[in-house]
């Protein structure tokens, strides 16, 4: 444990100093797998679709608020899809406008999991999401992570109903949208996890900011334990099909990796929790203060105290 | 001559003016009021344009029924639906757009409580003789 807490410092002591460009790199780097995963997935736009296109977007995105990644990857699916078909471009746009003017401009805070979320779809481990924004963000953020299903399974369905969006034969524009519509509103496995992550987020945000010992790690605990109900309860009420041990898995997943986020951000020790009371003019206060575990690394100096030797002929 | 709480103190107001300070600041400008209700009606128009969008998107999705039963329609009672369920929709977010933003208000207000009483203590230090 100690050995962990000597790396931590010194990753806290490296981040410090060298904040200026490991911020713009991790920026480069989120920037530079959303935009490869997006031409992975649609990439009908060949131009759009080199990677020094995407490196080149990245770069810029580096030095620019890290929702600006957001704005770009929009842009480019909705190009994509234009190259795919206009209708399906189309309602791309207004499916993203719609995000924004109704989730989006409440949880600005939060959006990166617009980004996370989709990312974590394709890797296989979307339910690493709600626990760990229960621990770092706030209950809003459930309107980023709504956002991200949705994103994720609007890519999903383009690209598994490919064919016929672009060939739709003779049928009208009308019955086009219509078709594209009502397959992406008759989804309902985008419920399924929007419900479930809405309520694991609440209830590791709540649990997390109780005033009892090992808060975090009960919030994680809790948030699996809630991650696995509500998925399995609403993929029943909705009649989607879940996958019992997929969902084990990732909450599994999700339990490790939460540790190590909490390890990196909470780390106190609840051994030394320390309860004092004192009062001024207008309050009482009854306070409960935990330190944090730390171990500071041994700054070695190696300070010569004997005697310097004298050479013979010096004496002499 | 340099002061050395005055710089400690100057150190910290700017590093909070370079973080939370620039979104709370800001806020904390406004009256209550002023605030909460320039974003209701943000909200209010925002979700406005959205139920135009799907309200637009049902109606070219169905134009052909629409077309066929337009004349069998009773357009008042359709109106009067379609109107409730904007009203509806639109009420139930500017409730909890009133709830958020009282509530990022008052969080603006007690964070930039400490900023002012630094910028009082700070002018107060210019103030003294030795300064």
């Amino acid at each position: 444990m100690a050995e962990l807490l000597l790396i931590k410092d010194r990753l806290k002591i490296i981040y410090g100093r060298y904040e200026i460009f490991i911020t713009p790199v991790l920026k480069f780097i989120l920037a530079l797998i959303t935009y490869l995963v997006i031409n992975k997935k649609l990439g009908y736009m060949e131009n759009l679709a080199n990677p020094v296109f995407a490196i080149m977007m990245a770069l810029v995105n580096a030095f620019l608020p890290v929702n600006i990644i957001i704005l770009f990857a929009a842009v480019m699916i909705c190009l994509h899809l234009y190259r795919m078909s206009l209708i399906a471009a189309a309602i791309a746009v207004l499916f993203f406008v719609i995000l924004f003017l109704i989730f989006l401009r409440f949880s600005a805070d939060s959006a990166v999991a617009v980004i996370f979320a989709p990312l974590l779809f394709v890797c296989h481990i979307p339910y690493v999401l709600p626990i760990c924004l229960g621990l770092v963000s706030n209950p809003l953020s459930a309107l980023s992570a709504a956002c991200g299903i949705g994103v994720y399974f609007f890519l999903s369905y383009m690209t598994a109903n490919e064919a016929a969006i672009q060939n739709p034969g003779d049928v009208q524009l009308a019955d086009q949208v219509r078709s594209i519509v009502s397959g992406l509103v008759s989804d309902k496995t985008v419920l399924v996890y929007v419900i479930a992550f809405a309520v694991t987020i609440v209830v590791v945000y709540i649990i997390r900011r109780l005033a009892v010992n090992y808060a975090w790690y009960i919030a994680i605990a809790a948030g699996a334990v809630v991650e696995i109900i509500t998925m399995l309860f609403a993929g029943a009420a909705f009649n989607v099909k879940i996958s019992v041990p997929s969902v084990l898995l990732g909450v599994l997943l999700a339990i490790i990796i939460a540790l190590i986020l909490q390890f990196f951000l909470f780390s106190v020790d609840y051994t030394r929790t320390e309860y004092v009371q004192f009062e001024d003019e207008e309050y009482y206060y009854h306070v409960k203060a935990v330190p944090k575990l730390m171990v500071s690394a041994t700054d070695k100096q190696v300070k010569r105290i004997s005697r310097a030797r004298v050479r013979s002929h010096d004496r002499d | 001559m340099l002061d050395e709480s005055r710089i400690k103190l100057m150190t910290r107001m700017a590093s909070y003016e370079d973080t939370e300070g620039k979104k709370m600041i800001p806020i904390s400008h406004y009256f209550r009021s002023d605030y909460v209700g320039f974003n209701i009606l943000k909200t209010a128009v925002s979700v406005t344009i959205a139920f135009g969008i799907v309200l637009g998107i049902y109606l070219f999705c169905n134009i052909d029924t629409l077309l066929a039963e337009v004349y069998k329609m009773d357009l008042k009672e359709v109106g009067r639906k379609l109107l409730s369920l904007y009203a509806v929709i639109v009420g139930i977010y500017i409730f909890i757009a009133f709830l958020l933003y009282t509530y990022r208000y008052n969080v603006a207000k007690k964070s930039v409580r400490s900023y002012n009483n630094a910028l009082r203590r700070l002018a107060a230090m210019y103030n003294t003789p030795d300064n």
